[in-house]
């Protein structure tokens, strides 16, 4: 069933396509926007989509389109995006994150390219295939970070790569705004996925601490005490696609129990 | 917009309500079926006429610490305060007389400590889950010429807004700050006269620099920002505290 606290946000025959939905925020967005009546498509590099559209059409039935793609090979997304219709909605959500440290050896260079090519080439060049073919109306969402506004150590490409998405977000709210379409960014905090878990046991593992000491270092940052899960992240996605957001655009939505102040 | 978030049934306190956004906030609160109390000064009650039967009403000057305990002792529990009345006048660093600073003053005792005052008479009966908005204002990250006190004031909201949300997570109360960008509001059309005015321009041209100024052209009324204050004062914004959100058709991206 869909959530009832949402039943005036329904996206009936709203065509949304959700990159980075095999799993943790992505999927929990993608399964919300599909109980709300919209006809999603989700894409992802990982075998996981497959299994991840099934369950989403098991849900009540309504078909899913699942895409097994790598948004770094341009060629390999421009044939996978290009016969698709229209969209109303995109989140770009699919995101790569490993620690640079600045004084690692040299495999730290291929880590760095790759997390920029996912997080800030790869959010330009979905959004270059879908935004043209775009209506009035149109909501562009991307999953930026609270590391879109500050940095910790050895995090250089991630924190860099996420405040340059924000760079891209508000230059195309610049470029989409004339035509109606809005164009905005969520920054979470930690969440509970394997995404930013890794993370965390990578820290710990350098630094010689537990996984619970370094994850409280993050919890304290907090206003609010609890660690984010997929689930909590919904609402911020849901009310941007939503029509209650028309005049919402270029901005930021922090959903980080009070992480960083914005 | 009727109920998209479930606001049903809850208490919401609203200050500011008989005009501009507050009158627009006062409606879409009565609409969702929330258990509303509006607090106004006492020439603007008159204005409230139309909702009378979905809120009660309260005559109530923010910046009266004693008037507004009062007010609020007799509204029981609270679970959304919105603190959103406010004073915008022009004060030109230039105009040295005593008129313009006591206008000074009173910008910031309304906005700043009106507010301070507001959510401290709250508080005492707020809950965890408990939920305190501001109306900060665009104007609150950026400068205006000629608008110092108001500038000032609500940088000032959104700097209470970040303090309370570190001091009342630990109880599970979140605080936030909304930042409309330019809303045709009574409030706003008399600035934009002054401006006019001021800078020698007409009114149509000031305006067509502020669409101008926007990622979306066009212009914003009450009723297109009351969809984010239901948003934020939803349990589906529970994970949102100490944040400034913009909703001004895309002026300052933030």
């Amino acid at each position: 069933m869909p959530d009832p606290l949402f039943s005036s946000l329904r996206l009936d025959s709203r065509r949304a396509l959700i990159v980075g939905a095999s799993s943790g925020i992505g999927y929990e967005v993608a399964r919300e926007f599909h109980l709300q009546g919209a006809e999603v498509t989700i894409l992802s590099e990982t075998a996981q989509i497959a299994t991840a559209g099934d369950s989403l059409q098991a849900l009540d039935g309504r078909p899913v389109t699942a895409i097994r793609c790598d948004i770094t090979d341009t060629e390999e997304l421009t044939d996978a995006l290009t016969p698709l219709d229209p969209f109303d909605i995109l989140v770009q959500n699919a995101g790569y994150e490993r620690l640079t440290p600045l004084l690692a050896g040299p495999e730290a260079d291929a880590e760095f390219a790759r997390i920029v090519a996912v997080n800030l080439t790869g959010a330009w060049a979905v959004t270059r295939l879908i935004a043209p073919k775009m209506p009035r109306g149109g909501r562009i969402i991307y999953t930026a970070s609270t590391y879109s506004k500050y940095a910790i150590a050895r995090n250089s490409a991630y924190a860099g790569s996420k405040h340059g998405l924000l760079g891209l977000m508000r230059s195309f709210a610049h470029d989409l705004g004339p035509r109606g379409i809005t164009v905005n960014a969520i920054c979470p905090g930690w969440v509970n996925t394997e995404f930013s878990n890794r993370s965390v046991r990578q820290v710990a593992a350098e630094t010689g601490r537990s996984f619970d000491d370094v994850g409280d270092d993050v919890l304290r940052l907090q206003s609010l005490p609890g660690l984010l899960e997929p689930r909590d992240m919904v609402g911020g996605y849901l009310f941007l696609a939503s029509d209650l957001a028309r005049d919402v655009t270029g901005q930021t939505l922090h959903v980080d129990r009070g992480e960083y102040q914005d | 917009m009727t109920d998209p978030f479930g606001l049903s049934g809850r208490r919401v306190v609203l200050t500011g309500g008989s005009s501009g956004i507050g009158l627009g906030l006062a409606k879409a609160f009565a609409e969702t079926g929330a258990r509303l109390t509006v607090l106004a000064l006492p020439d603007g009650i008159e204005a409230l006429d139309g909702i009378g039967d979905k809120a009660s009403i309260l005559a109530c000057d923010i910046t009266d610490r004693d008037a507004i305990a009062a007010a609020m002792s007799k509204v029981g529990d609270i679970d959304v305060l919105i603190a959103n009345a406010g004073l915008e006048r022009l004060t030109p660093v230039d105009d040295r007389s005593d008129e313009a600073s006591d206008t000074f003053s009173k910008v910031l005792a309304v906005n700043v400590t009106g507010t301070w005052n507001t959510a401290q008479a709250a508080l005492p009966q707020m809950n965890p889950g408990g939920v305190i908005l501001m109306t900060a204002s665009v104007w609150g990250r950026t400068g205006e010429p000629g608008f110092a006190a108001y500038v000032a004031s609500k940088h000032g909201v959104i700097g209470l807004a970040r303090t309370l949300a570190r001091e009342l997570g630990p109880r599970e109360i979140r605080v936030n700050a909304v930042c409309p960008g330019w809303v045709e509001t009574p409030a706003s059309l008399r600035s934009l006269t002054e401006m006019a005015a001021r800078q020698d321009r007409s009114e149509a041209d000031i305006l067509t620099a502020v669409s101008a100024s926007q990622c979306l052209p066009g212009f914003q009324k009450p009723e297109d920002i009351a969809g984010l204050y239901l948003y934020l004062a939803s349990p589906y914004a529970a994970s949102i505290t100490g944040q400034a959100i913009g909703i001004d058709r895309g002026e300052f991206l933030a």
